[in-house]
């Protein structure tokens, strides 16, 4: 294979070497046709690998640890879709009525059903269509005698059309050094997923299948967005020790990483953590985070079925304690668009982004969000927790969940169940009508927070799936800048502190415009916080001010580009380049 | 109640699940039909499944609260219908 260079989008930093895998196999199989006297013994032989696959699955099943039981179930309705009658005695019953091998028997089968499930109107069916293709998968590889995924290859780089939520669940990350994909944004679930577990990561990479060969040998620099196919001896050399050096600069920020963000003029703020499940507490632990900035509580709600709150509240509560004394800040459910509850998606949205989704459809679905808000309040007396409501566009939006707050403080007191009263109440600043009563709500709230990717997306008028405007996607856009003052000002206007929790705060560009805005708190990936803390130390905050004054003073998105990069350049030096920037643009000098 | 029916043996109920048949507790149904060796039938409104492919009673997808019949037919049909009655009473999702 010749050496090729491709481009995309860095969404998580670093460089990995490694060789190539599909997620998804992309060979084709045997295509036979047989004479009548094979026919048992193709026959025996698909009996036989479906057998092999539950065997497999049922090793895997036992070797799932206590902590993720609920991949047993992903497991279990695996091993059941590798037996069922349905979809074995087709394949079987295909080999005999058309003469043909296993393989292409049990591909015809997959593939029909597959159809099937697709074309259903529930979504939830539709999605299995996924599990079932996967199970064939398993089955076409124990046919061809390919060994099982779980004995795998070594260190390799993982190259998908895309990653969702359900296949990283299912994904066996462990020996995946890289991820590729040709879908996806800076702030697509791949993107966020990558940088939770500090694997290097490029998206919207064009023209990566048809490049890209399995086991091929291939360099991510996550740095430059950039991937290397078919290396040479020069290239492998550089990147060695490219990668070398950038862990060791990594190395350096996460051993300094308790110490505090105390900018070099004295000015103190928050650095902290975005967390997605209770997974990530380990890595949350050594990022030396000044508390929760955001913990998601989505992923306990994409299993299919609804969590208990009993469930809800031994989550919450394990995050609470671990944290203390430090705060952890709780977005309560923010369900819509991309990512669907099965009772919302029967909605039809033509338009989720705009549809019921965050506080909106909290508050049509009152249970859901009672359920979420008891264990919440129940779990608050572990330690120091707030709530943030997702999407909020209005003050009657703040006052309805105070209101629900009081009843369920009545109704927990009355059954007398443990819980905190009182917890903190910030809103989410992503909606442009949010922005411009932010004066009024920060009166009603206890702090402010910026989801800076949501609010690009809902100012400028854009669909984060939609890459024909994604170049609109443009966080220096003076209207951005100009809401990011205004709901900073605005909250200090009322005492209440503003943090940051968008993607624009793990940029270094971005978090040297916010620090200059006097933003209190900035939060991020765990990954992120030691190189931002690292960053901050090394910044004046009479620096930053200077710079988001010009910033704001401009109109032209190009030269407070430049601005910005030049002022970075001489507060940083060459390290600027060991902080990826996904946000502002790469290619600038 | 079972019935005898020239279909074979038939056992009417109704689902209470929150959710509904979705993968697990279809998978679990699957299970418990495989360890009788009577052929058994799911029937609803929306029509029939094989109640031992969890495929057939997925793709099926009686609502939450559907009027179901089982009909089994085979040596152990009554028992099959027994445990499996008792199964979706049990059932929880």
């Amino acid at each position: 294979m010749a050496r090729a260079v491709l481009f995309g989008i860095p969404v998580s930093p670093g460089i990995a070497i490694g060789t190539v895998r599909f997620m998804h196999d992309m060979r084709q199989s045997e295509e036979r046709h047989i004479p009548s006297e094979e026919i048992p013994q193709e026959q025996i032989a698909l009996r036989a690998a479906a057998a092999g696959v539950r065997t497999a699955l049922a090793q895997t099943m036992r070797n799932v640890p206590e902590e993720l039981a609920e991949y047993r179930d992903v497991i279990a309705a695996q091993m059941e879709l590798a037996r069922d009658p349905k979809l074995l005695n087709a394949a079987l019953a295909r080999i005999e009525r058309k003469g043909i091998c296993a393989a292409w028997a049990l591909d015809l089968t997959i593939e029909e059903l597959c159809e099937l499930f697709r074309g259903m109107d529930d979504p939830y069916l539709r999605d299995r269509a996924q599990d079932i293709r996967a199970v064939g998968l398993r089955i076409r590889e124990c046919l061809a005698g390919v060994l099982p995924r779980e004995a795998d290859k070594g260190p390799s780089l993982l190259v998908a059309e895309d990653l969702s939520p359900a296949d990283v669940m299912e994904l066996d990350l462990k020996g995946v050094l890289g991820i590729l994909t040709v879908e996806g944004g800076p702030t697509s679930h791949t993107a966020i997923l990558s940088r939770g577990l500090r694997i290097p990561a490029l998206v919207g990479i064009t023209g990566l299948l048809e490049t890209a060969n399995e086991n091929e040998p291939a360099i991510v620099d996550g740095l430059s967005g950039r991937v290397l196919l078919g290396p040479d001896a020069a290239d492998l050399a550089h990147y060695t020790a490219r990668r070398d050096e950038y862990s060791r600069w990594v190395q350096q920020t996460r051993r300094n990483a308790c110490w505090p963000a105390e900018m070099c003029d004295g000015v103190r703020v928050r650095a902290q953590a975005n967390l997605e499940s209770p997974d990530e507490l380990p890595g949350f632990a050594e990022s030396g985070a000044d508390g929760v900035g955001l913990y998601r509580t989505e992923f306990a709600y994409l299993k299919g079925e609804l969590p208990t709150e009993e469930e809800l509240f031994r989550e919450y509560a394990a995050v609470v304690a671990k944290a203390a004394p430090q705060r952890v800040v709780f977005r309560t459910l923010d369900v819509g668009a991309d990512k669907m509850l099965r009772s919302q998606a029967s909605l039809k949205e033509p338009n989720p982004a705009l549809g019921l989704r965050g506080i909106r459809f909290c508050l049509r679905h009152q249970g859901i969000f009672r359920t979420q808000l008891r264990a919440l309040l129940r779990a608050g007396v572990a330690g120091n927790a707030a709530l943030l409501l997702p999407m909020i566009s209005g003050l009657g939006e703040v006052q309805s969940v105070r209101r629900i707050l009081r009843e369920l403080h009545e109704e927990l007191q009355a059954q007398n169940l443990a819980h905190a009263t009182g917890l903190p109440l910030g809103v989410m600043i992503e909606t442009p009508a949010a922005v411009l009563i932010c004066d009024v709500l920060a009166r009603e709230c206890d702090f402010l927070s910026i989801g800076t990717n949501d609010l690009i997306h809902y100012l400028m008028a854009i669909d984060r799936n939609n890459r024909h405007v994604a170049y609109l996607n443009e966080p220096l856009h003076p209207a951005v800048m100009r809401s990011l003052k205004r709901i900073i000002d605005a909250g200090h206007r009322e005492g209440i502190g503003v943090s940051v929790c968008g993607e624009l705060a793990a940029d270094p560009c971005g978090l040297a415009i916010l620090l200059g805005m006097g933003v209190d708190a900035v939060s991020a990936a765990p990954c992120f916080v030691p190189g931002i803390k690292h960053m901050i130390r090394q910044l004046r905050a009479s620096t930053c001010q200077e710079l988001a004054h010009s910033i704001l003073m401009s109109t032209d998105v190009q030269t407070c580009r430049h601005m910005v990069r030049e002022k970075l350049h001489q507060s940083l030096g060459p390290e600027l380049a060991f902080h990826t920037t996904s946000l502002l643009g790469q290619s600038q000098p | 109640m079972i019935e005898e029916t020239p279909r074979g043996l038939a056992l009417r109920l109704t689902l209470s699940l929150k959710n509904g048949l979705h993968a697990r507790p279809a998978a679990r149904l699957a299970q418990e039909a495989q360890r009788h060796d009577a052929d058994i039938l799911l029937i609803c409104d929306n029509g029939e499944a094989d109640a031992k492919s969890m495929l057939d009673v997925l793709s099926l997808s009686p609502a939450p609260d559907a009027e179901l019949t089982l009909l089994a037919n085979g040596p152990d049909a009554r028992v099959a219908l027994q445990s499996l009655a008792q199964f979706l009473a049990n059932l929880q999702d």
